[in-house]
């Protein structure tokens, strides 16, 4: 009871003067988060992606022999090393591989962040669900979930690719979604599972709260952070898969994205003859994937101490 | 004192709640505890009864019975007369608005992510009550009855911000904004200061002078059952040992195990007296058959007695009842 | 005129917080005889934790003794090296801390935490003499020696805190601070614990503070009683003074709403709400006039100066002893 160590009164006592949970929560993470350097470093790198994803669309507008995919430089017709008309130099048939880099960046944040966002949707409400109504619900659920962890989601996208043709990228995020949401599930299960005794839970169920109004009310907000948070490694996990099914050949032919840029050096035989077209897709990916592995993490500090204080008050 | 005329609000009549300890998800195979053992109850309209035990009594069990959060594995439990057992549906709601809890833990009882507006508005948005005007009204006229002054200040507050004693203003808020006919107050200052608690009991006074409301109040401390209750049932590991006024079960105890609560309850200044001294320094050996569960701690045991079956619960005088083979 | 086994003068602490210094003990005196005990009441908030560790040596880190003195023995407590500090901490001063059966090792047993409670503070003691003063130590507190193999886990709540008891006992200090040694334990089980408490404490001779934000608690066992509130303390006397009489509106309001088990109502006049919201005021002047029913100007303005009411008791609030 004797709080020895919240010394100073409770600063926002202050009619008036209050800002809701969530933001102060949020500030104050943002706090921790600031002086966790490899968080820095993540922020950075997926700050600069970003730039990238939202220039893209310059290099055509300013001369269309940049789009990516279509543009062709009238001199140029096979590939050649870095330029001042093309700073990367240009693909087999000419395209400039600058522009196609930024495009891949676009092409890697809608694929995982679509993705992701689909896992996380699907995964959360699940997980909570399994978790609230426990018994054989929780069961089925969770073996399902067993189930599709088990299977090889590379594998299961390729065969389906093989089987179907040529997939659509919307398509293909779908599918990574599908696979990858039974990870989220899990974790969100058990933190559904602890909060479900907690009297604020058992306060609404007396006051007659039906089970979805708690599901959504109660539990999702408090579930939230952690969804959150998986959803970065959700992204990572779904730019690999997309980047290693175009790798392959089993992306969709009409999106420029750095798998689909690492394919053209294979199949055209410039594997080693171009490091200028080679290594910059291949160096984005793992750049980009550890961005937001890193911001993970940094958040991941975020989180917990924040739950232990939580939980330790007075 | 007799209330053989008036039917009581709230009646448990031989509940029993039995829990499995370390059972698996698909058998009851861990060793069983009763929490509750055929406990009888009357709660009369306008009364505050105070159901008085220590931690492990069952008392915290018999509130969750009461309000659905659990079932008993026996016996019945009556609201004016009708079942209120395995609710569903539409009566369950109805039900909800009728009777209500304040927790024991003003930290965990309010969710932190809701404002207090929220918190106190919800039983209305649950139940349908009001538009938006009204319930503002509402909810403002329920925090200035829990004694938040002035309740437009607490609105957009949230619990993190708010004191102990605040948040549990909070919940009574919360409680009593559906106006309920009866209210289970589990512990209410357990976890606040004992300054705090004071207040919260003039409160609670004060709810049911100005509602009528019944109320439960459970509680480990005989001096907040006598300060506050009109009734108090003992109880001692699921089993009630004694029942009465709460005058006459305080000033004249008649249970081994009242009298040891008493002989316990800090007496400021006049140390060293302890009135009944009904405790025994070690405990005997529990007996394998039925016992008076008190047994192995009753300096006052009758063997042959005592150790041998279960003593009933008698009445005595006016309707003064006591589960012992002394009376 | 025995000499004070613990003086404290004057003593102040803040901690040092991102919003500049906040006060947590402000300007607080007392003393403790030895056999005596002293009970510190407050509200949560009110400092009477940081004044206990501020004896023991384990403030935070950010928390800072601004002025002030704390005597034990003849030392300055406030002014000693870490070095002797950690030789005082545990041998000369023990502490019971708040929910401490709580942080009993749950894969140790008992008798090897009360061990190391030993070893650490007394390392040259032989093997055979930690295990006899273990015993005895269990002997002490009532709990029977074939327990000392058991495990946390295979204790009561009540026992737990005893074994906890016994390791602050371990090394024969002479003074124990126990703050908040019987909340979240049963009536009966308090009551033991107390007992227990005041027995060994005339056993042994032993200073005591205890700590704790029920003055009923307090009432039962302590010799004296210091009323704390934002960091203040605002009364300081005997036992029988401070309850029977007590100055201080706040000590009042404590003392009217102890529930009694007795026939007469409680004396209820001098109730006021306090809401719990405790902690040091920037502003000067006495922190309780936003709530306190008999304010005036002049205790907004300034902090009150004592007053004496007899020799052994004193209130700081110039409206001492009327108005009752």
């Amino acid at each position: 009871m004797s709080d020895a160590s919240l010394p100073s009164p409770k600063p926002e006592n202050t009619p008036g003067r209050t800002r809701p949970h969530w933001v102060d929560r949020f500030l104050g993470g943002w706090e921790v988060y600031r002086k966790n350097t490899i968080g820095r470093i993540g922020m950075a790198l997926l700050v600069l992606f970003g730039l990238m994803a939202a220039t893209s669309f310059i290099p055509q507008w300013v001369d269309p022999m940049y789009h990516p995919m279509t543009g062709v430089d009238p001199h140029i017709s096979h590939s050649t090393g870095p330029s001042l008309r093309h700073w990367l130099g240009t693909d087999f048939i000419g395209r400039d591989i600058f522009s196609q880099l930024l495009a891949g960046a676009r092409i890697a944040f809608m694929v995982g962040i679509s993705s992701a966002l689909i896992s996380i949707l699907f995964g959360t409400t699940i997980g909570m669900v399994a978790g609230y109504a426990g018994k054989r619900t929780d069961l089925i659920l969770m073996r399902l979930a067993d189930m599709i962890m088990v299977m090889p989601t590379l594998l299961v996208v390729l065969i389906l690719s093989a089987l179907f043709g040529q997939l659509n990228i919307w398509v293909i995020v779908l599918m990574i979604a599908l696979f990858r949401w039974p990870g989220v599930a899990r974790v969100i299960r058990s933190q559904t599972l602890s909060l479900r005794h907690r009297p604020f839970i058992e306060a609404a169920r007396v006051t007659g709260a039906s089970h979805l109004r708690i599901i959504f009310r109660h539990i999702l907000p408090n579930v939230m952070p952690l969804a959150l948070l998986y959803m970065t490694f959700r992204v990572t996990s779904a730019i690999i898969i997309e980047a290693a099914l175009a790798f392959l050949g089993f992306g969709d032919p009409g999106t420029v994205s750095w798998g689909m840029m690492l394919q053209w050096v294979w199949k055209t035989g410039h594997m080693f003859q171009a490091p200028y077209w080679m290594l910059p897709p291949g160096i984005c990916i793992s750049l980009i994937t550890m961005a937001f592995y890193m911001t993970g993490r940094a958040m991941d500090d975020v989180l917990d101490p924040r739950l232990r204080e939580e939980e330790t008050t007075p | 004192m007799d209330t053989a005329s008036i039917s009581p609000l709230l009646s448990m009549t031989d509940v029993t709640k039995v829990y499995h300890a370390g059972g698996s998800l698909f058998g009851k195979t861990g060793s069983p505890v009763v929490a509750l053992d055929h406990i009888s109850i009357d709660i009369n309209p306008g009364e505050i009864f105070g159901l008085v035990g220590e931690s492990g009594s069952g008392k915290t069990t018999a509130s969750r019975l009461i309000v659905g959060l659990e079932n008993p594995d026996g016996g019945r439990i009556q609201l004016d007369g009708q079942d209120i057992v395995g609710l569903k549906g539409r009566a369950r709601l109805e039900f909800t608005k009728q009777v209500q809890v304040i927790f024991q833990d003003p930290y965990q009882s309010l969710n932190a992510h809701f404002s207090i507006f929220d918190t106190v508005c919800e039983p209305l948005i649950i139940h349908g009550i009001g538009d938006r005007v009204a319930r503002r009204v509402r909810v403002c006229e329920a925090l200035e009855t829990a004694g938040l002054t002035p309740p437009e200040t607490y609105l957009e507050r949230y619990p993190h911000q708010l004191s102990g004693g605040q948040r549990q203003r909070v919940a009574i808020a919360r409680a009593m904004v559906l106006e309920p006919r009866f209210l289970i107050a589990d512990e209410p200052t357990s976890m606040l200061d004992a300054s705090i608690s004071f207040q919260i009991f003039r409160l609670l006074n004060r709810l049911r002078e100005t509602f009528g409301v019944t109320m439960l109040f459970i509680t480990h401390s005989l001096a907040a059952a006598r300060n506050l209750c009109d009734r108090v049932g003992v109880i001692y590991r699921g089993r009630l040992v004694e029942q009465g006024t709460a005058q006459e079960t305080i000033m004249h105890p008649r249970h081994p195990y009242t009298k040891a609560l008493l002989d316990a309850h800090p007496r400021f200044g006049s140390s060293g007296q302890r009135r009944f001294d009904t405790l025994l320094q070690t405990e005997r050996p529990r007996p394998a058959t039925d016992h008076c569960l008190f047994y192995p701690r009753c300096r006052l045991a009758v063997d042959n007695t005592c150790n041998l079956q279960a003593p009933k619960l008698k009445t005595l005088d006016a309707g003064h009842r006591v589960s012992c083979y002394l009376f | 005129m025995t000499r004070a086994l613990l003086e404290v003068d004057n003593l102040s602490i803040g901690y040092q917080t991102a919003k500049g210094m906040a006060m947590a003990v402000d300007d607080v005196s007392f003393r403790v005889d030895r056999g005596g005990s002293l009970g510190l009441v407050g509200e949560s908030g009110c400092g009477k934790t940081t004044i206990g560790m501020a004896l023991m040596g384990l403030l935070a880190p950010n928390a800072k003794i601004l002025s002030g003195q704390a005597r034990f023995e003849g030392e300055d407590l406030t002014a000693v090296s870490d070095e002797r500090m950690r030789q005082i901490r545990w041998r000369r001063i023990s502490m019971i801390f708040q929910a401490a059966m709580n942080a009993l090792n749950p894969v140790h047993r008992v008798q090897d935490q009360i061990s190391e409670a030993i070893i650490t503070h007394e390392p040259d003691l032989s093997s055979h003499a930690v295990a006899h003063r273990a015993r005895s130590l269990f002997d002490l507190v009532k709990i029977p020696e074939s327990r000392l193999q058991d495990y946390p886990h295979q204790f009561s709540g009540g026992m737990r805190q005893r074994v906890v008891i016994a390791m602050a006992l371990a090394c024969n200090p002479s003074l124990i601070i126990a703050d908040e040694p019987t909340t979240a334990l049963d009536v009966i089980v308090q009551n033991q614990i107390l007992s227990a408490i005041g027995t060994f404490q005339k056993e042994m001779n032993l200073g005591m503070i205890f700590i704790s934000h029920d003055l009923a608690v307090v009432a039962d066992v302590c010799t004296h009683i210091g009323v704390m509130y934002a960091g203040c303390m605002v009364e300081y006397g005997s036992r029988q003074e401070v309850l029977d009489c007590p100055g201080h509106p706040y000590t009042r309001m404590l003392v009217g709403s102890l529930l009694t088990l007795s026939d007469q109502p409680a004396d209820l006049s001098g109730i006021f709400v306090t809401n719990g919201e405790n902690g040091v005021t920037a502003a000067g002047g006495c922190p309780l006039n936003l709530v306190c029913p008999d304010a005036t100007v002049a205790c907004r303005r300034e902090q009150a100066g004592w007053v004496d009411l007899t020799d052994t008791h004193r209130v700081r609030c110039p409206y001492a002893g009327k108005g009752r």
